[in-house]
């Protein structure tokens, strides 16, 4: 906020003698077809105003394209008095206001009017009111700034005029100085007005192309310690050129312009030329390279004054290769010739969502690419590369440290976790605060991941999701619907069922059919741990839904255990395992003509397809009831063990078998 | 000869050796043109992102006559601006150390050690001079001073201490305990320098927490600058322990995590028997192995990024953000690294406020965020009218004529052209291309080619009529199409 070119103001003379052609005449007869042969027309030719205008207007259209916030201009226009164009208001600092303003204001008048009063100076003067005048960001600065400390209030005015001889113009210096003085002092008790303590006032002397003007260019020159100026004599056909040229200096910019543009012939569209393309952008994308531009390759562009960075066009690659590259700098760009064909064909190209790398020149020959153009959200930018080596390179594998020879990590796991913590740019609206550091973003993620095995070795329930989904997809969301808690329960009720026949479970991870007697153990670790998932993911009532009946389900096994004792001595009698004679009687009364088992392949599979979308369908519940009916066929095993008339026990073994795992624990 | 290069940058510790033993000795010392010198080979082959570090092992001479410390610092205090001196700023970012080889109780030495250190001083070195450590307990003939191996091993050891520490932070992603990671950075941050707004210098260091706040799609993030990167390598438990002997990992640990701790072995142990029968003593052996291929998170975080082509953004202190992805150079050893962006909430135009970041879940009905964010429109997506050059003018002026030339299929298309030139004319006071307009217009209504619509020449005649009048000077009345049998408006 404290550099000169924060702010800016324009003031444009709209005297009588601006109103006056500038002899830079444009021919009207280009058009003139071959075979038409009509009467030729007058060359018309712009006004000093016009000129003048023009110059000014692709001034802001450079810096408001480069710097969208931070860089204010303002607009003064000066005849019998001032007239604001537009405010320090963010709102008027765009090309549409401007020009509409403009057009109001409308061309200087014909005539003299009655008074003589009719001059630049009440341009100048409202500049220096304006520059009294505190920005937003200033006011924002201010209102923070503790009481030892200030920030400085600079500013530059462009003054367009023309002024007789260098006497005239000096006397315009001295009066300038003396309104800034007396600015000064108004400012000084006034606590809205700041005071200037800086002022760079450019004096553009414009005159008609066929005069010689009898002013002389004078550089920078320090009138008082608040104020240098400088002034420069032009004729009204290099007044842009002149602007682009300062332009660099004020806001410290650089030219780049990209060689070697592959574009197809507007007339022949089956040949292609190569052309150039110059563009402008902050200076820093050239220095911070080495800290001097001395390495990069520079030539001078005919007409103008200053030097041109010259890069080679690189076609593109494939897109992603320009993703996250060491980059030291990135800034907007602007073309210079904004509407020419090439200039067009270059951002249209980049608007598309291409990115263009740019080479320059080897000292050792081969070449660099030391920048990248790339557009983001509809702006183009210039990213400047590394080009120098890295103490990054020949890097070890992550593979070789700590962890890296564990081959078992949830990755696809972790990979839906990430995409369910997938970040969008939410609206900056009024009833929504800022989440300042991501605080409650980062709650969302702790309290998504209370629970989190790393591998696949220290989970049973994620390695086995096709038996528990929706389950695991659901529990996982802040709140349940009843459906989700009706689905959940129903999970958990054909888990119950799988574990009361000690079905086997395919479980990639295990790899051969566990042992009998691992079974047992297998369920009961699943049991705590699918608790331990549900408990951990969310208190809402839902999830205490899903808690109280995975909990009822699990004690229900529970509340039999003194009856286990007498299931083993049955069992023992039997010589066999129950879920071994089940197979047996599967094995025995099956045949070609039996509906199929419950979890024949074919069935797993379509559980496992409706298993990976979150909304289950109605064909899908109705699936999962008829799935439960069948089911019922097998409840023979449990009631095998049940003496007649009693009625079956669930899993008998299960309570039995975790008080023997506490104790074991406990030792 | 100022100075030699024996050997270039090299991780190859033999041919180190081999050029030391080649080592020439001379009898004067110049600082200054050796100081130059590695400036300018730093800068080459570094450039000025990355920290370097200087060691420089001396006997401390001061030179003579010209070339003498004494005049280097005479010479920087006056002209420490003139663009002579440039490579003593860019000194000024990487470290300059001093390990002063000599004997304490020569008062030359002593005086040396003290121009040294006003070197430094004066021309704003981050540096540090090493100077032999004078050994309290040792026996009358050690305390001549003189220099052995023991203490320039010593001194070398206190500056490995002081210059090259690793950085040490811890990586987490959300609550559970396995989701934390003690890592370290390589190479370590250096403090980030900036100006406020009222020109106030502030030096910010990260964190040494590191939080993952959520993640994004590397295309959605593009390469936006970064002030530094850095290789982030889980931490061994062993390094720790081994070095300073620190507790265990297991006495970190929170009780909370405890429960699952306890279930992950108990799963853990699951998986052990039905690999391998079932004994009892084999638990003991698994549990002892499974601590030596202990499971980092870095791991599976580096795994989940590289396979979804995402990165996390972490937050690094307040209000300072950077994104951790997988990198992999030309070959195919990837690893995980951080950018560092600069600090602030505003660093990347196209992500937007970064504090407006959250889930999908939380946009509101109707609200349908996605990047990148959008920027108001520039000067070169508006169809702006520039007519500075004379060929820009000319080709606005060609397009309205081929599309007169077609009416009056095209006539909507010949308004519209048309208007934006006369608005674009009057905002810059441009009426003398109104009358030159009307004057094409009025003369091509006339050469029409034979084959030409009618309606050609009655809209361009009623055109050229409407741009002269006076009363159509405002930027708000708009020029329309004269309704004809033709258009049939």
């Amino acid at each position: 906020m404290s550099e000169t070119n924060h702010k800016t103001v324009f003031v444009l003379d709209h005297t009588q003698y601006f109103g006056i052609s500038s002899e830079n005449l444009i021919d009207l007869d280009f058009v003139k077809s071959k075979v038409s042969a009509g009467a030729s027309l007058p060359p018309i030719s712009k006004s000093l105003w016009t000129s003048s205008v023009e110059a000014a207007v692709e001034y802001c259209r450079i810096v408001w394209d480069l710097f969208p916030t931070g860089k204010l201009i303002r607009f003064i226009v000066s005849d019998t008095a001032a007239h604001i164009v537009n405010t320090w208001g963010q709102g008027t600092q765009n090309i549409t206001h401007v020009l509409n303003a403009m057009s109001m204001v409308g061309i200087p008048p014909r005539t003299a009017p009655m008074t003589h009063d009719c001059s630049v100076i009440h341009g100048l003067r409202a500049a220096i009111e304006a520059l009294a005048e505190p920005t937003d960001a200033q006011k924002d600065v201010i209102k923070r700034a503790k009481e030892d400390e200030k920030a400085l209030n600079k500013g530059r005015v462009i003054c367009i005029t023309s002024a007789r001889d260098n006497a005239s113009m000096s006397s315009l210096e001295d009066i300038y100085q003396t309104v800034l003085v007396q600015q000064n002092t108004v400012a000084a008790t006034h606590k809205d007005l700041l005071n200037i303590d800086h002022c760079h006032l450019v004096i553009i002397n414009l005159v008609p192309v066929n005069l010689e003007s009898l002013v002389t260019n004078r550089g920078v020159k320090e009138v008082s310690p608040i104020l240098t100026s400088e002034i420069h004599s032009i004729s009204a056909a290099d007044i842009s050129n002149k602007l682009t040229h300062l332009i660099l200096s004020h806001y410290e910019l650089a030219s780049t312009t990209v060689t070697g543009i592959p574009m197809k012939e507007e007339q022949n569209a089956s040949s292609s030329a190569n052309y150039d393309v110059e563009i402008f952008h902050a200076k820093y994308a050239h220095t911070v390279i080495f800290g001097s531009e001395l390495i990069l390759p520079t030539s001078i562009k005919e007409g103008a004054e200053y030097e041109t960075v010259t890069l080679k066009w690189c076609t593109p690659r494939g897109i992603g290769a320009s993703d996250l590259q060491p980059c030291l700098a990135q800034h907007r760009i602007t073309s210079v010739d904004v509407t020419s064909r090439p200039s067009n064909c270059l951002i249209n190209f980049l608007l598309n969502g291409r990115s263009v790398l740019l080479e320059m020149p080897r000292k050792t020959g081969g070449k660099l690419t030391s920048h990248l153009l790339s557009a983001h959200g509809g702006e183009i930018f210039i990213h400047t590369l590394r080009i120098t080596r890295s103490c990054l390179e020949d890097l070890p594998s992550i593979s070789e440290g700590g962890g890296g020879r564990v081959t078992n990590y949830r990755i696809p796991d972790f990979g839906k976790f990430m995409q369910a913590h997938k970040l969008v740019p939410l609206k900056a609206i009024a009833d929504r605060k800022p989440d300042e550091n991501l605080q409650k973003m980062r709650a969302k993620l702790r309290r998504h991941s209370r629970y989190w095995p790393l591998t696949s070795g220290t989970t049973l329930v994620y390695n086995m999701r096709q038996y528990i989904d929706p389950l695991l997809n659901l529990v996982s969301k802040d709140d349940l619907t009843d459906n989700d808690v009706l689905q959940c329960r129903q999970a958990i009720f054909s888990l119950v069922s799988l574990s009361t026949r000690n079905e086997q479970l395919s479980l990639p991870i295990l790899g051969n059919r566990i042992k009998a007697h691992k079974k047992e153990e297998l369920y009961k670790v699943i049991w705590t741990e699918l608790e331990a998932i549900v408990q951990s993911s969310g208190s809402s009532n839902g999830h205490k839904l899903v808690l109280n009946c995975l909990c009822d389900c699990r004690a229900r096994g529970s509340e039999t255990a003194e009856k286990a004792e007498l299931d083993q001595a049955i069992r023992e009698i039997d010589g066999e395992s129950s879920s071994h004679r089940a197979s047996v009687i599967r094995a025995t009364t099956d045949s070609p003509m039996s509906p199929p088992h419950v979890l024949e392949p074919a069935f797993i599979k379509k559980m496992k397809s409706t298993s990976n979308q979150n909304t289950r369908s109605l064909l899908d519940i109705m699936n999962i009831t008829e799935r439960n009916q069948t089911q019922k066929r097998l409840d023979f095993a449990g009631r095998l063990c049940t003496p007649s008339g009693q009625v079956a026990k669930l899993y008998p073994n299960l309570g039995s078998k975790e008080v023997n795992a506490r104790e074991t624990e406990a030792k | 000869m100022q100075y030699e290069v024996l050997v270039d940058f090299t991780r190859d510790y033999d041919l180190i050796r081999q050029a030391l033993k080649k080592v020439e000795h001379f009898d004067k010392t110049h600082l200054e043109s050796m100081l130059k010198g590695v400036s300018n080979i730093l800068a080459s082959n570094w450039g000025t992102q990355n920290f370097c570090q200087i060691l420089a092992f001396t006997d401390c001479g001061m030179g003579f006559g010209k070339t003498a410390l004494r005049q280097t610092i005479a010479n920087v205090t006056s002209n420490r601006h003139d663009p002579e001196y440039v490579w003593l700023s860019f000194l000024s970012s990487s470290r300059l150390t001093f390990i002063c080889l000599g004997n304490l109780n020569d008062d030359y030495f002593a005086l040396a050690i003290k121009q040294y250190q006003q070197f430094l001083d004066i021309s704003d070195q981050k540096g540090q001079l090493f100077i032999p450590a004078v050994r309290e307990d040792s026996n009358k003939a050690d305390k001549s001073g003189d220099l052995d191996y023991n203490t320039v091993t010593e001194m070398v050891e206190r500056m490995c201490e002081n210059n090259f520490k690793p950085f040490e932070a811890t990586l987490k992603c959300g609550s559970y305990h396995k989701l934390e990671c003690s890592v370290l950075m390589w190479p370590p941050p250096v403090p980030y320098k900036s100006k406020d707004l009222l020109g106030k210098e502030t030096i910010q260091m990260i964190s040494k927490k590191i939080d993952i706040c959520g993640f994004l799609k590397l295309s959605d993030i593009g390469s936006p600058v970064s002030v530094s990167r850095h290789l982030i390598v889980p931490k061994m438990e062993g390094e720790k322990s081994t070095k300073k002997g620190e507790k265990g990992s297991s006495a970190e640990s929170p009780a909370s995590s405890n429960e699952f701790e306890k279930l992950e072995n108990e799963i853990r142990q699951f998986y052990a028997k039905g690999d391998s029968g079932n004994s009892d003593d084999e638990d003991g052996k698994s549990s002892s192995s499974a601590e030596s291929n202990k499971e980092s998170f870095c791991v599976l975080l580096h795994g989940a990024l590289k396979v979804e082509s995402m990165a996390a953004l972490v937050l690094l202190n307040d209000n300072w953000f950077g994104f951790i992805h997988s990198y992999a150079d030309s070959k195919k050893k990837s690893n995980l690294m951080l950018n560092i962006l600069q600090p602030g909430n505003d660093v990347i135009p196209w992500l937007g406020d970064l504090r407006y970041l959250s889930t999908i879940d939380d946009a509101l009905p109707g609200e349908y965020p996605s990047f990148p964010v959008k920027a108001d429109k520039r000067s070169y997506t508006q169809n702006c009218v520039v007519w500075i050059k004379q060929a820009g003018l000319q080709s606005d002026i060609q397009k309205v004529l081929r599309h007169a030339k077609k009416m009056p299929e095209k006539t909507p298309h010949f308004y519209k052209e048309l208007n934006r030139i006369r608005r674009a004319a009057l905002s810059l006071g441009f009426i003398e291309l109104l009358e030159g307009l009307a004057n094409i217009f009025d003369r091509e209504s006339t050469v029409l080619p034979s084959n030409a619509n009618p309606d050609c020449a009655i809209q361009l005649k009623h055109a050229a009529n409407e741009l002269r009048k006076i009363t159509n000077r405002d930027i708000k009345t708009l020029i329309t199409a004269l309704p004809t049998k033709y258009n049939q408006l």
